[in-house]
């Protein structure tokens, strides 16, 4: 058996950390007969009440505990990469990549849906076009296609408010954000009483 | 004396992150730096049981959120987090932040390594002074 040398070992052949992994537990036989392993876990079982007394004490210390400023300067972000979605690769070169937050193209989407009379924006997801993941953004590529559903006034001419709707995201994505909408998938799933 | 010169780094990545942050900053169409819980993260590190204790982290200098720089070998790595004004085209935005901040770093001595930027957000400026108060990080 191959025997790690980076690893201490006992004299009698066990690893430290075997006996660590173990000191919680009682004493097993070997342990019970062996002189370098009761040595081993007399020194061990001090590391480990002082390490319990550490832990114990910083529970207990009011002043290691992080202030709630902190706790909520934490939980926000936490919270605002969460809505942030998914980074989608916009360009992609050797001295480095530029990625834009499907949040930042949803706010863009959303803010041209809900400037049309008669339609209320709901869930978008954003997805890069398959083919230009890698490589520098050549003008006239599709980048990104757009999944957006709506909800429509119950007196809207659905089709062409649809069309108008997809060709105003094209051209906001263009203008905004500097990509190209490949494919922009418009779903009416609600009609509301004007 | 000694003829041989004295090697010193005078380049440190915290000077990089603020010359990275200034450029950004500066470059037309950026509205803000976006702090991320990395940043964040990043400068609580340093001085943790101060930083726990601090009872109001909006006097914590913000300088470097939304920015993080590594230096090796003479190399300076960036990665910048930022929100574009939605009167220009983020992409072109992020594009002449890089460009601007490969130059920053070039004038220091160091090579500029890889620069990433992410856009966060995109917004009216308006808008954007509205909803997000200067942040209290």
């Amino acid at each position: 058996m191959a025997i790690d040398e980076t690893i201490p070992r006992l004299g009698c052949g066990r690893s430290i950390d075997e006996a660590w992994a173990g000191i919680k537990q009682p004493p097993t036989a070997h342990e019970n007969g062996c002189v370098q392993c009761r040595t081993a876990r007399a020194s061990l079982a001090k590391l480990a009440e002082a390490t319990r007394t550490l832990r114990y004490n910083d529970a207990e210390d009011a002043s290691l505990r992080p202030h709630h400023g902190v706790k909520d300067a934490i939980m926000n972000l936490a919270r605002a990469e969460v809505r942030r979605g998914n980074l989608l690769p916009a360009y992609q070169a050797d001295q480095g990549a530029i990625t834009i937050s499907e949040q930042a193209i949803t706010s863009v989407i959303w803010s041209g849906a809900d400037a049309l009379p008669g339609v209320r924006a709901r869930r978008c997801r954003i997805h890069p076009a398959p083919d230009t993941t890698d490589g520098p953004r050549s003008a006239g590529t599709a980048n990104i296609s757009v999944n957006l559903r709506i909800a429509v006034a119950s007196s809207t001419d659905i089709p062409g408010t649809a069309e108008l709707l997809r060709q105003r995201i094209i051209s906001m994505i263009t203008a905004h954000v500097g990509l190209n909408a490949g494919a922009v998938n418009i779903t009416v799933e609600d009609l509301y009483d004007v | 004396m000694s003829d041989h010169p004295l090697e010193a780094r005078l380049i440190s990545h915290h000077l990089v992150a603020d010359l990275a942050a200034r450029t950004a900053l500066d470059t037309p169409g950026v509205l803000r730096l976006e702090p991320t819980l990395k940043s964040l993260l990043t400068r609580l590190g340093t001085g943790t049981i101060q930083n726990l204790r601090r009872a109001d982290t909006r006097t914590t200098p913000g300088r470097h959120d939304g920015v993080f720089v590594t230096v090796h070998s003479g190399i300076a790595d960036v990665q910048l987090q930022i929100a574009t004004d939605i009167g220009f085209a983020a992409l072109n935005v992020a594009q002449a932040v890089r460009e601007q901040i490969a130059v920053t770093i070039s004038h220091t001595g160091l090579t500029p390594g890889r620069i990433d930027i992410s856009v966060l957000a995109i917004e009216h400026p308006t808008t954007a002074t509205a909803a997000h108060p200067p942040s209290p990080l």
